[in-house]
């Protein structure tokens, strides 16, 4: 009777492990593991949008439009430490690559250095963003609790300084530039890399003008920085200069950016409808009236693209004006007059891609730059170019749509509506006549491009230019009246990293400018 | 096992019948020794032995609680003998560790026994929650909800900083599951979740015998450190030939306990709180008729409720009807349902010479006041024992519980921890019944949200309309949720007189359960509009196996001592698989609810596991016996377990107990009937759960990425980090007690007194994410609870005969300490929650209890004043301030039994003392101005001060009719009591509406100016929990219609408060979970309820 039961040692070794994990891994899918982490925050995904940004900057960078309501200039903390989690497990996927490919021999190493390389490109635009988010984050101690063998005590991780990371960063993108020109990769190993990449299948060109337009966009948002301007001049000129030896991001075909290859896979959009777009009344994708505004008088190609007519608005786009009383703001919205993000190009397409650097943004800063360093016509021409290849880039997320059961398709920007629409008043370059007139023409233009799909860029950049102007109901029941100009760091870190934290503590407000913002 | 019949060889064969003196009832167990030999039996059942010896041989006669009897046996070969009770000796029979069955005098450690007739008199549908003041030490905390939801039992306080406090669960002697149910996380499960004690039966258990302290759960080793809960079911023992049982009850839960709401105002806020277009009234305009004119008198889409007084004149309501403008007295509290239960136990047995059988049945239908909530149990029991041979009986007992859980009950999370849920006095909850679907039963469209739909009329349009209720009705009405198991607990025993003094007995058993669960959600949306609905069904096994063998050897030294000395073997494996699918995309058929109508490719429910657990232990027990007043034992036992990594698997944990009946050998005064002595040492542990030690990778496919490619293969490491070198928790705990009787027995007590500390506790520790994990399992550091238990009973009215009344009381209380001595690393102390945005924190500090709760409390400057900012209203402390402690210190309860007559009334209460809560909901629900709180200051006649706002938005206090500059006078002003940044005093009056909201609001400093040190109170009760008022049928009524007994009752458990600190809820509100740290804030799982209803009982 009891054999049926009695233990022998190996029963309870084997009943140790989880039978659904693995001890050991490699390079190659570890490196899969590091890029998939934050893809729900790369592809338009739930959390990011209806718990993170919904409330937050989309409301900040008056891309959508809302109902005031006391307390609305508060970033919600389940937004922020989502926000948070998903970058610390980035960055811990991260450390146990590298963990991983340290305990390789050195020819394994060798083989498989380009792995190493391109991921840190990915890294440091996530932690970019990061940065621009909440100013100072622990990063060069962070993620090490694997490494150290599960010794938290010694695992908690200052606070580095922003600026540092900047330059640090800064220092390793130009020599990633550099390495990425003379590697080439094994031909087995290629074929791994092509499968395990799934952002840039293997290309390692595509990589490249990843890392060179990421530069550019880091040394664009430190150039008024003092201590940065003779740098961001320098390396801007430089990568603009050669772009054969730095290959940036030109056409949208070069875009970069996670596709969507089957909704049946976890890489997909599906997320991006409950979003915005839920059941109920939560604002997720209701127009601001601003963007309409402008979108309307200019005839921009975009709009029908972007954006469709409320139920009852008889086809005409309405935003909601941030600064009327509550009470007209519902009443517009009850009545079904307020335009919505077009469901069919956005909310209802899960074939939406995940956007990470892109033609129209690299041209854009190309304007800015043009236009800072006295290029007139290439500021021009860069800022023109921005415009189609952002109406262009949206067609393209038209096509792929699979959205059913909401509006028609709209039809596509044509040539003709894009070229009538750069000739209109408040976008023909030519027609603003100071170069700060100029440089808001850019800035409005990158938040049209951006709106909610880029939202974090969008909010750095709308902050350091301190264009397009922005006017906000004042709360005057809170002690945050207006909006903020950074998150603060979530209560978690603060809790469990309290020490570190305190060396910070002073730095963390809500009115506490990002050292890049000094408009 | 291979089974030898010996017969033995005496020279005849004696047999008779023994029955006692005092009631003439015949005594099955006693035990029949042919004195000066080893020879020896037992009577059955029937009270009849037999027995072989030599003529004129001496026959010992013993039982317990009955005077040993000796008797020459000439050469006759019938004897029948009569036992005459023994008053200086108890005749409680105790079940202990491993199921032996063991005098109450030889404990030398503390047990409570609760026996059946405790546990059904008010038709709990569990055990559990029939225990509440029941047992010294034990205190229950069931999760409001019902039948279905969990039930926390915790012994001695809280073993665990963190893990599991649950005791283990051992039903005739094989332990059995129970797991833990932790209802905090509405996003990850939106229904409240049960654990396994709730399918036992009350019905059919005989006792349930608490094994509190280290040492008497020493014999469970690693599964004991937080005691052993041993149930024994009903068998025929005792009854004689062929039993029926018969009871029925019926009952009705009804909602209770609700926050104090204000029926004065409504949605929305004056002017001086915020202009949202409303007008001076409060009030805004609809255009319904389209003529450019807004006529229709409407409401400001707010969530607080600081708008205008009620008045009755008309108003438009979010469902497009105009009403007046009048409180509904048919909120929140009609969301619910009246839930009627019933419950029928049918058991019958049979006793005979060589076996006893007892099979019952019982049918459970539990209803739940979640909206169509139903449990349904059909319970099989079997108990039976046969005597296959003279030295060799069989024990087979099988629990069958046949189970349907319709929509179990769906958290109320949405209306009470979150503001834009909560339902306010002027909207009522038929409005949301009618609203919540169109009329084409697709879910209700608003009109903001611009979605389409087939009936736009029908679109949500008016203010006031939330859809997190119209959600939570169509949840709980349109989506439906079934669970089916099937839950089989079986055991086969083997017990085996090899000889007289040495006994063998063979166990295996299983507690086997199949779960199937399906879940439907409904289209929501035509199908033109898009896929909406799902289908997911799920099949989980749980596999539980269990063996055991234990040898006993008695040997009678001499006439005074006895030893007694047991090995043995058992082993544990549990296989549980969860499997489960869903589909994906929305249904393709509106409400088909099957796999096959998935849009995308079916997508597994993220529950798919094979979890295997091993565990196995030696165990060893000496007992020593001198003249039945001196008893000491000790045990060991050697485990070995999968959840620790090899090399550190094993561990031993040894016992010592002893018991001196101190009454039969000092002359002490007649009052004095009965005293003994206790003491006892032992060592019990706890190891990590299965997998969560284990270090290693997860991994996905994120399949094919591009045409032609291969699939996208990965791996990461869980944010939830394990540790391979893990050490078990050890509790050692010393117990010392006092049991003593008086007046002849007329006053009983009980008194224990135990220290025990726990090292190496096993948490998964919250660390900072920027580490590189949320959590590692540590052992994190040392805890040790104290405490005193007493039980006393008394009998105030002691009747002499049947029909005499009678009154019984039982007082039981239980006090606590709890300290942190140690934590890991030198830390002075651990976090386990940091509530709303560093609001509010729950720690355990080094050299307190654990559960201490810190807030932030109002910034006082150099001189102690507090300070008030230039809003008005006070300016936290940015440093946390201790304000409470979640440990309770004093538990227990009062019972009464009084009878007269054919009337007998019991009455349970049980009653707490200490230990804070922090019951957030309700408190914002202050912030929303729902609470009558929330009305002080509204006006003048509410104490209101009189004030206009100067240029620079100071309220001014004044009693003019207007400021100097023309401007409105309010009379809702409040001023904080203190000084300004800058020392001087606070003149600034603010609106109340503006002090509530912000007072009483969500979020640390960070984020607002709430005042959680406000929503921490004491959480002291004490609570009429069970009333049973029975009435007997006489006899003469009772056997015309051919039974023995017929008992009818009015029942009512949680019935009332004789006194609570926390108003605004059930002192049980926030109960949770299963652990103790996630008790403390959630009030938002269900509402809570008092119960009714009737019974009847007879027996034939």
């Amino acid at each position: 009777m009891l054999s049926a039961v009695s233990c022998k040692e190996s029963d309870f070794t084997e009943s140790y492990a989880d039978p659904s994990k693995i001890a050991e891994t490699s390079v190659e899918k570890q490196f899969t593991g590091f890029l998939q982490s934050t893809k729900d925050y790369i592809l338009p995904g739930y959390t990011n949008y209806f718990v993170a940004l919904r409330t937050s900057i989309n409301h900040y960078n008056q891309v959508t439009g809302w109902i005031n309501d006391s307390g609305q200039y508060i970033p919600g903390s389940a937004g922020s430490e989502a926000v948070w989690f998903n970058y610390y497990n980035m960055l811990a996927q991260y450390r146990e690559l590298q963990k991983v490919y340290n305990a390789k021999t050195a020819t394994e190493q060798a083989d498989r250095k380009f792995f190493m390389t391109v991921a840190t490109i990915y890294l440091y635009d996530q932690t970019q963003r990061m940065i621009d988010l909440f100013g100072a984050i622990p990063f060069t101690e962070a993620g090490m609790l694997s490494t150290k063998t599960g010794d938290y005590a010694n695992s908690l991780a200052k606070f580095d300084d922003p600026q540092t990371l900047y330059t640090m960063m800064l220092d390793d993108l130009k020599s990633i530039s550099a390495e990425l020109n003379t590697t080439t990769i094994n031909a087995g190993y290629l074929k791994s890399f092509q499968t395990q990449d799934f952002v840039n299948k293997g290309d390692l060109t595509a990589w490249k003008r990843y890392s060179n337009s990421l530069r550019l966009r880091m040394l664009n948002r430190v150039s008024g920085v003092e201590a940065f301007k003779s740098r961001s001049a320098t390396e801007m000129a430089e990568i603009l200069g050669n772009t054969t030896t730095y290959p940036i991001v030109e056409t949208n075909d070069q875009n970069i950016q996670i596709n969507v290859f089957s909704i049946n896979s976890d890489i997909n959009s599906k997320g991006f409808q409950d979003g915005i777009a839920s059941n109920g009344d939560w604002y997720g994708n209701t127009a601001g009236k601003k963007m309409i505004d402008f979108m309307n008088t200019n005839a921009d190609p975009r709009l029908p693209i972007l954006f469709e007519p409320g139920a009852n608005a008889g086809g005409k786009y309405i935003g909601i004006d941030p600064t009327a009383a509550s009470a007209t703001q519902t009443a517009l919205a009850n009545a079904g007059q307020v335009a919505i993000y077009n469901r069919y190009v956005t909310s209802h397409n899960q074939f939406f891609p995940g956007v990470i650097i892109n033609a129209a943004e690299v041209n854009l800063i190309k304007a800015e730059y043009y236009l800072r360093t006295g290029n007139d016509a290439s500021a021009k021409a860069a800022y023109e170019t921005a415009i189609s290849q952002s109406t262009k880039f949206y067609n393209g997320i038209l096509a792929v749509s699979n959205a059913t059961g909401v509006n028609a398709a709209p039809a596509p920007a044509t040539d003709a509506s894009i070229a009538a629409y750069i000739a209109a008043d408040a976008v023909n370059w030519d027609k603003a006549s100071t170069s700060s007139a100029k440089l808001a023409l850019i800035a409005t233009q990158k938040w049209l491009h951006f709106n909610l799909v880029q939202p974090y860029e969008n909010w750095a950049e709308t902050r350091r230019l301190d264009l397009p102007t922005f006017t906000f109901q004042v709360d005057n029941a809170n002690n945050q009246t207006l909006p903020p100009v950074k998150w603060t760091i979530p209560s978690n870190e603060i809790s469990y990293n309290t020490a570190n934290y305190s060396a910070v503590r002073d730095q963390d407000k809500l009115t506490t400018k990002l050292f890049w913002d000094v408009k | 096992m291979i089974m030898i019949v010996s017969s033995p060889a005496f020279a005849q064969t004696i047999t008779g019948k023994i029955t006692s003196t005092s009631d003439g009832q015949l005594l099955p167990g006693v035990s029949v020794l042919v004195k000066g030999t080893t020879s020896g039996t037992t009577s059955d059942a029937d009270g009849a032995f037999s027995i072989s010896a030599k003529p004129n041989s001496t026959l010992v006669f013993s039982f317990i609680g009955y005077k040993s009897k000796e008797m020459v046996v000439g050469t006759q070969t019938v004897v029948d003998v009569t036992m005459e009770e023994d008053a200086s000796q108890l005749k409680e029979v105790v079940i202990t560790g491993l199921g032996i069955a063991k005098d109450q005098r030889a404990l030398g450690y503390a047990t409570s026994t609760i026996n059946n007739e405790a546990l059904v008199k008010t038709a709990s549908p569990n055990f559990a929650s029939a225990l509440y003041g029941k047992a010294p030490g034990v205190t229950i905390n069931a999760t409001p909800g019902g039948a279905t939801s969990g039930i926390s039992v915790s012994i001695r306080g809280f073993s665990s900083i963190s893990g599991n406090t649950q005791p283990l669960l051992v039903l005739d002697g094989v332990p059995i599951r129970n797991g833990e149910s932790r209802n905090t996380d509405f996003w990850g499960d939106q229904r409240i979740r049960g654990n396994g004690l709730l399918d036992l039966n009350p019905a059919d258990i005989e006792s349930i015998t608490v094994l509190k302290g280290a040492s008497a759960a020493a014999l469970y080793g690693s599964e004991a450190v937080n005691g052993v809960m041993l149930v024994t079911t009903k068998s025929g023992k005792g009854k004689k030939g062929f039993g029926v049982d018969f009871s029925a009850s019926y009952n009705v839960d009804k909602i209770a306990y609700l926050p104090r709401y204000q029926n004065v105002r409504g949605p929305g806020y004056p002017l001086n709180y915020n202009n949202g277009g409303q007008d001076a009234a409060g009030f805004i305009y609809y255009d319904t008729d389209g003529d450019g004119t807004k006529e229709t008198r409407g409401l400001l889409g707010a969530t607080v409720n600081f708008g205008p007084k009620f008045d009755g004149q008309p108003v438009m309501a979010f469902d497009g009807v105009i009403r007046p403008y009048s409180p509904s007295n048919n909120s929140y509290a009609n969301l619910f349902q009246n839930a009627s239960s019933s419950n029928i136990n049918l058991a019958v047995s049979k006793v005979t010479d060589n076996a006893n059988v007892r099979f019952s049945f019982t049918r459970q239908d539990n209803g739940m006041i979640s909206y169509d909530s139903k449990n349904s149990k059909n319970i099989a029991n079997l108990n039976s024992s046969f005597n296959t041979g003279k030295k060799l009986k069989t024990d087979i007992t099988v629990n069958y519980v046949n189970q349907h859980t319709h929509n179990r009950p769906f958290k109320v999370d949405r209306m009470i921890n979150n503001f834009t849920g909560m339902m306010n006095r002027f909207e009522s909850a038929d409005w949301y019944f009618n609203k919540y679907q169109t009329s084409q039963g697709y879910k209700y469209v608003t009109a903001a949200s611009g979605n389409p739909s087939l009936t736009p009329d029908e679109n949500i349009k008016y203010n006031g309309f939330k859809s997190d209720i119209a959600d939570y009705v169509w949840s709980t009405r349109k989506n439906t949720y079934d669970e089916y198991s099937n839950r089989i607990i079986a055991s086969l025993t083997q017990h085996w007189d090899i000889t007289p003094e040495l006994n063998l007995r063979g166990r295996i058993a299983t507690d086997f359960t199949s779960e199937r669960i399906e879940d439907r959600q409904a289209t929501e949306k035509p199908l033109a509009f898009g896929y909406t609905g799902s289908f997911a069904m799920s099949n989980n096994l749980y596999n539980n196996v269990f063996g055991e063998a234990l040898l006993t050897y008695t040997k009678k030294l001499n006439a005074d001592m006895t030893v007694q000395v047991r090995g043995g073997y058992n082993a544990r494996k549990e296989l549980t698989t969860m499997f489960g699918v869903t589909t994906d995309g929305g249904l393709s058929t509106e409400s088909f609810f099957d796999l096959s109508a998935s849009v995308n490719n079916l997508k597994t429910l993220g529950t798919n596991t094979r979890s295997r657990f091993t565990r196995d232990a030696y165990i060893g027990t000496a007992n020593f016996d001198y003249k039945n007043l001196f008893f000491v034992e000790g045990t060991i036992r050697r485990d070995r377990t999968s959840t620790l990594a090899k090399g550190s698997n094993s561990f031993v944990y040894p016992s010592v107990n002893t018991s001196f009946v101190f009454t039969d050998v000092f002359n002490l005064p007649s009052f004095f009937s009965y005293g003994k002595l206790r003491g006892s040492f032992g060592i019990v542990g706890n190891y990590p759960q299965t997998y969560q030690a284990n270090v290693a990778y997860q991994q996905g496919s994120l399949q094919v990425q591009q045409t032609g490619g291969q699939s996208v293969l990965y791996t990461y490491m869980n944010s939830s980090y394990g540790n391979d070198k893990i050490r078990p928790e050890q509790k050692r705990e010393f117990e010392f007690g006092l049991e003593a009787k008086f007046f002849n027995n007329r006053i009983g007590l009980d008194v224990s007194y135990y220290n025990a500390q726990i090292v190496d506790q096993i948490l998964p520790l919250s660390i900072a994410s920027s580490s590189g994990a949320k959590s590692i399992l540590a052992n994190v550091g040392t805890l040790r609870n104290k405490g005193l238990e007493v039980g006393i009973n008394f009998s105030p009215i002691q009747g002499t005969g049947a029909n005499d009344f009678n009154w019984d009381m039982v007082i039981n209380l239980a006090q606590n300490a709890n300290k942190v001595e140690k934590l890991a690393n030198n830390s002075t102390e651990l976090l386990h929650q940091d509530y709303d945005g560093n609001a509010a924190q729950l720690r355990s500090v080094v050299g307190r209890p654990m559960g201490d709760i810190f807030v932030h409390g109002i910034l006082k400057n150099a001189e102690g004043q507090q300070v008030v900012g230039p809003n008005g209203l006070y300016q936290l402390d940015p440093e946390f301030k201790r304000v409470g402690n979640a440990m309770p210190k004093l538990t227990g309860g009062f019972i009464n039994n009084l009878s007269y007559k054919n009337f007998s009334l019991d009455v349970v209460t049980d009653f707490r003392v200490g230990g804070s809560i922090m019951p957030t909901g309700i408190n914002w629900m202050t912030s929303r101005g729902l609470t009558e709180e929330s009305l002080n200051a509204m006006d003048a006649e509410h104490g209101g001060l009189s004030y206009y706002v100067d240029a620079s938005g100071n309220g001014i206090q004044t009693n003019a009719a207007a400021g100097p500059a023309g401007q409105t006078v309010y009379h809702d002003g409040m001023l904080m009591d203190g000084v300004t940044t800058t020392g001087e005093a606070n003149t600034n009056v603010i609106s109340q509406a503006v002090y509530y909201n912000n007072t009483y609001n969500w979020g640390g400093p960070q984020y607002s100016s709430s005042r959680y040190e406000l929503y921490v109170k004491k959480n002291n009760f004490i609570k009429m929990r069970e009333i049973s008022l029975a009435y007997r049928l006489p006899a003469f009524i009772a056997n015309k219609i051919g039974t023995q007994n017929v008992t009818v009752s009015v029942f009512g458990r949680n019935l009332f408060f004789i006194y609570r600190s926390v108003k605004d809820l059930d002192a049980e509100q926030t109960n949770a979970s299963t652990r103790w740290y996630e008790n403390v804030n959630n009030a938002g799982n269900a509402p809570a309820f008092r119960t009714m209803g009737v019974m009847l009982r007879a027996s034939f």
